[in-house]
């Protein structure tokens, strides 16, 4: 669980306490709204959390 | 540099440095394009670029991890890494397990894997040696993100 903390913290700059939370969420209920924003920098975090071997997808906010 | 020491007899390392080093020889070359689609656009440059650099990126890390697994000094628990080289490591190590889960180890659910509750005895072989190198790989992943924190 270390290193999905750790990957949410050097990609999106989180603490450990915010990436810790997300990772509690992926882990109990098999996603976590990691990033709301523009379409391109969306991105880009997801091809980082890619390239960091997780499972990541964007979504349209309705 | 980054220098700690395995808890691990040196038997043990005798049999799953060869095998992961197998195992890292089976994952060359192969790419969980599904798993790690680009999000859809319609973009044809996108979507290639996508997939090339990841399969690019994790040449990268598999070769980091090849590095480690090449010391000779691994094979009595003493594990080296260059500053350079950890988060490529780390990632080559995740693509490894990755590996392990979908391959070696798919007769094992998830929650007996994650709580540990697995009778090593009682596997057969080829999904025993899988445990036991997912395990090393996970010890290994956990001592270096807590070097490095």
């Amino acid at each position: 669980m270390s290193y999905v903390v750790m990957v949410f913290r050097k990609v999106f700059g989180y603490d450990e306490t915010q990436a810790t939370q997300h990772m509690k969420e992926v882990h109990e209920l098999g996603r976590s709204v990691l990033w709301i924003g523009e379409r391109e920098q969306a991105e880009g975090y997801v091809y980082q959390l890619h390239r960091w071997r997780l499972q990541a997808s964007l979504e349209k906010d309705d | 540099m980054i220098e700690f020491e395995l808890q691990v007899s040196p038997s043990f390392l005798e049999t799953l440095l060869p095998y992961l080093g197998k195992v890292l020889r089976e994952t060359s070359g192969r790419f969980a394009g599904k798993r790690f689609a680009p999000p859809e656009s319609g973009d044809e440059d996108l979507n290639v670029a996508w997939r090339e650099g990841l399969i690019e990126d994790g040449r990268a890390d598999r070769l980091a991890f090849s590095r480690l697994l090449g010391n000779p000094k691994l094979a009595l628990g003493q594990v080296e890494i260059s500053m350079d080289d950890v988060d490529d490591t780390l990632r080559g190590m995740t693509e490894l397990r990755i590996h392990l889960r979908e391959h070696g180890l798919n007769s094992v659910s998830d929650e007996d894997l994650e709580n540990g509750r697995i009778r090593i005895e009682s596997l057969p072989q080829n999904t025993r040696i899988a445990y036991l190198g997912y395990i090393l790989l996970a010890e290994m992943q956990e001592r270096l993100i807590h070097e490095v924190s």
